[in-house]
Formats: C-alpha cells, sequence, structure tokens
C-alpha cells in the first residue's frame, strides 16, 4: 500500500478504497441481474449454475491471493467477481429447486434453502470473528475455498431442469431421466410433464428474442402484475434490519446492544426455522401479507417506543424498542423474508420465468442500494422521527455529501447479505 | 424519518400485496398464471380460491 505513497495512504485515500471494495457488491450484483437470462434460457440452468460455482471458487483463490500480495485492486476484482458469479448461482439455483421438486413441496425446499443461507451467513460471520479466523484474512477468505469446491462438485452433479428440458428445449427423454431423478420413481414422469405442458399454454405461443420478451413483460397485465407482486415483496425486506446495532445504541450501553443484535439474529435464524414447519401448513399468502405486515406494525411500534424512551423519558420504553425488534426479525424470518426471493419465480409461466425474476432482482438492487445508502445517514442526523420540509432537502443534501466524502462502512451490512442475494 | 421511507412503502406493499397476491401453496403455476389472469383488483375478483382449487365467486 506504500507504492508512490512515502507516508502511506491518507484517511481520504484509505476510505476510497474501502468504500470501492464494500460497494463491489452492487457492481458485482447488478452486471449480471440482466445477462443471466441470456445464460439460463440459452444455456441452461445446470450450465449457468456449474458456471456461477467456478466463478465463486475462482474469486476466492484471487481474492486470498490478493491479501496476500498486499494488492487492492486484486480484492476489489476479485470481490466482483465473486459477487457476478453468485447472482448467476443464486438466479440459476432457484429456477432448478422451482422446476425440479413436486408441487407439494416446491415452496418447502426453496423455503429450506433461504434458512440454510441465512445459517451460512451467521456462520460467515461468526468466523470473522478474532476468537476463530477474524485473525488472518487470507485464511478467513481462503477457508471459503473448502465449501465452494463442495458446492462445485455438487453443481456438477446436478442434472439439468426437467421443466427447462421439456418445454424450452423439447428434449422429452432427458425430462423424463430429470423427472426420476428429483421426483424417484414412485410418481408418473408422464404425468408430471402433462402438467408442466399447460403452463406454455398460450404464453408459449410469444416471442423469443431478450427484448421482446422483456417487452411482453411490461404490456402484458399479468405478467407485469407478477413482476410488481415480486418486487412489493423484496421491497418489504428493505427496513431497519441493517442499522439494528445503532438504533439499539440509542437505547442500551455498547455490549449490551451487540449481545441483542447477535440475540435477534439467531431469533432470525430461529424464526426460519419454524418457517420451515409452516410453510406447507399455512397457505402461502396468508403467510406473506400476515407477517408483511406484522414487520410493519412492529416499526411502528419501534417508532412509538423509541419516543416514549428518548423524549418522555420513560425507562421500560427501552425494551419496548427490543421487543418491536424481536417482533420484526420473527415476522422477516418466518415468513416473507426467504419467500420474497422466491414468489416471483411462482408466479411467471416458464417462458417468462428467468427474465421476469431477473428483472425483478435489478429493480430491488437499485431500492436496496438507495435504501442502504440512506438509512444510516437519516438516521444519523434526523433520529426515527420526521421532521418538516427543511429535514427532507437536508437529508437529499446530507445523502449527497455523504456520497462525496465517501460512505460510512456500515452502510453495505444490508439486508442484502444476510438473505437470499450473495454477500 | 423512518414513517416516510418505511412505514409508508411497507403499507402500500401490503395493500398491493393483499389486492393481487394470489394463493401459490400446492397449486401448479399454469393455475397461478391463469388466476393472476382473471384477478383484475379487489373488489372486480373474477375468481377466488378455494382451498386448492379456482371456482367463481358467487
Amino acid at each position: 500500500m506504500l507504492r508512490g505513497h512515502p507516508h502511506g495512504l491518507t484517511p481520504s485515500e484509505n476510505t476510497w478504497i474501502w468504500s470501492l471494495i464494500l460497494n463491489a457488491v452492487w457492481l458485482g450484483n447488478l452486471l449480471p441481474a440482466m445477462v443471466c437470462p441470456l445464460f439460463c434460457d440459452r444455456w441452461g440452468r445446470r450450465p449457468t449454475l456449474i458456471f456461477g460455482s467456478v466463478g465463486v471458487l475462482v474469486s476466492n483463490l484471487l481474492e486470498s491471493t490478493a491479501v496476500l500480495f498486499h494488492s487492492p485492486e486484486g480484492l476489489f476484482i476479485g470481490r466482483v467477481l465473486g459477487f457476478s458469479s453468485q447472482m448467476f448461482n443464486f438466479s440459476a439455483m432457484i429456477l432448478i429447486i422451482m422446476e425440479s421438486t413436486p408441487t407439494e413441496l416446491r415452496g418447502l425446499c426453496l423455503f429450506i434453502s433461504g434458512t440454510v443461507y441465512t445459517g451460512l451467513m451467521g456462520i460467515g460471520t461468526a468466523a470473522g470473528m478474532h476468537a476463530l479466523l477474524g485473525w488472518s484474512l487470507p485464511l478467513l477468505i481462503g477457508f471459503a475455498v473448502i465449501p465452494n469446491s463442495i458446492a462445485l462438485l455438487l453443481s456438477i452433479l446436478t442434472p439439468e431442469s426437467p421443466k427447462f428440458l421439456l418445454l424450452i428445449r423439447g428434449d422429452k427423454p432427458a425430462a423424463l431421466a430429470s423427472i426420476r431423478f428429483y421426483q424417484g420413481g414412485s410418481v408418473s414422469a408422464e404425468e408430471v410433464l402433462d402438467e408442466a405442458r399447460k403452463e406454455e399454454g398460450k404464453d408459449g405461443d410469444g416471442p423469443t428474442g431478450y427484448f421482446s420478451m422483456l417487452r411482453e413483460l411490461v404490456s402484458h397485465r399479468h405478467l407485469r402484475r407478477a413482476m410488481l407482486l415480486g418486487l412489493a415483496t423484496l421491497q418489504m425486506t428493505l427496513g431497519i434490519w441493517p442499522i439494528t446495532t445503532q438504533l439499539l445504541l440509542a437505547h442500551f450501553p455498547d455490549a449490551q446492544a451487540e449481545l441483542y443484535s447477535l440475540l435477534l439474529f439467531c431469533e432470525n435464524f430461529a424464526a426460519g426455522l419454524l418457517g420451515v414447519f409452516i410453510v406447507q401448513r399455512l397457505p402461502r399468502r396468508r403467510l406473506i401479507i400476515g407477517s408483511a405486515l406484522l414487520s410493519a406494525l412492529s416499526i411502528c411500534a419501534y417508532i412509538a417506543f423509541d419516543r416514549m424512551a428518548l423524549v418522555w423519558r420513560m425507562p421500560f420504553a427501552s425494551y419496548g424498542c427490543l421487543a418491536a425488534f424481536a417482533v420484526y426479525y420473527f415476522a422477516f424470518g418466518v415468513g416473507f423474508g426467504s419467500i420474497a426471493y422466491y414468489i416471483t419465480s411462482e408466479l411467471l409461466p416458464q417462458r417468462y420465468r428467468s427474465l421476469g425474476q431477473s428483472s425483478v432482482f435489478f429493480m430491488f438492487l437499485i431500492s436496496a442500494f438507495a435504501f442502504s445508502f440512506i438509512t444510516l445517514p437519516i438516521y444519523e442526523a434526523y433520529d426515527v422521527w420526521v421532521g418538516g420540509i427543511r429535514d427532507w432537502i437536508g437529508v437529499i443534501g446530507g445523502s449527497k455529501s455523504c456520497e462525496v466524502s465517501g460512505v460510512h462502512p456500515l452502510l453495505h451490512h444490508t439486508r442484502l447479505h444476510l438473505r437470499g442475494l450473495p454477500l | 424519518m423512518f414513517i416516510p421511507f418505511f412505514i409508508i412503502p411497507d403499507f402500500i406493499c401490503v395493500a398491493y400485496l393483499y389486492s393481487y397476491l394470489p394463493e401459490t401453496r400446492n397449486r401448479e403455476i399454469h393455475e397461478i398464471v391463469e388466476e393472476l389472469k382473471a384477478v383484475r383488483g379487489r373488489g372486480e375478483l373474477k375468481k377466488r380460491v378455494c382451498g386448492d382449487r379456482i371456482q367463481p365467486v358467487k
């Protein structure tokens, strides 16, 4: 890091490089979001999955090497490659699970994958603690090579999606073999394929070009509505979650606030496990709307308790804030937190599934970026309460000055990192 | 500041989901898509889901 800098980097230069490396998540995710359907629909779901897994593995090796040789450029390139590859991997994985599982187990399988992802995020966060692997960055990054190698091996062993083989590739024998692999010999593969064919319907005669399909997605009401429903569910996942610790610090001492944050994360994972058991027992619509409403109400309750604690000085109200957070994390984990990432694919017919899903992710990523960018500045500048028009102007000005001066690292601990989408 | 940034968008999203989201549990994709095509919004529902079947509103 001393290249051309006899006294090392200035704090400002350091902040810029730090910010660039952290922002790799957006660059890496946005770039492939709209390219992914070209791979998934023309190349296939399985090759895209393998492609993503190889990319993740290469990025791990690149990042470890870059850290060993003190190359921030290498680390940045490795991170962009890693996030891009994970987007390919993530999109292809949802499509394969979606299109290969029996109808009655579809939601359960997708929910399990989301909960496992949350659990793995927890393991990753724990591994970053100094007592475990946090003392050595190359080891911490390099350690991921082991699970990613296993993931690559499993990707290679994963058969292609039966619906893709039948409806897009037109290869019925391969589709039958795929059905037998995923659903066993006890089901009638022919019946499953007959049911799958109904998905084509009138939409099967539609265009096949990328931009023509994009136009159809916007112009047909039911396709447009499916995307808006997916986007609305994903939008609900953007909340006060990224600044949990900061919010709790207003009410509790540092160590206590950090402990509560950790406990809330554990609660979120436990709620996810509970969600695995109830996702097939409760109507999905009721689960999504109920948990989303509970989450919105818990934010309202948080604001009320926050005002009671800080303005009216009611001591018990701080615990009210904690309870509101507990409800928020529970609602998120048990319901819409995981479902949000696959509901779009359940609402779209085969032909438009990949492109529609990627378009929703693309729009959501832009929204998530904007939210993650402004959440902490608006909280630090104006607290949880709404001010007058002058405050609004101040917020807009404040977020712009934040953009110029470099972004606070905590802004990047967005919900995206903790849920479904790749870190 | 949380009201305009989180609470209002959240309630708008919940209202939209309540109005248009079809049931997806234990249903084939073509059934879900058919319902999406049929639903015209709250108050104009052409069909509703009863259990696993789609039935016309009486």
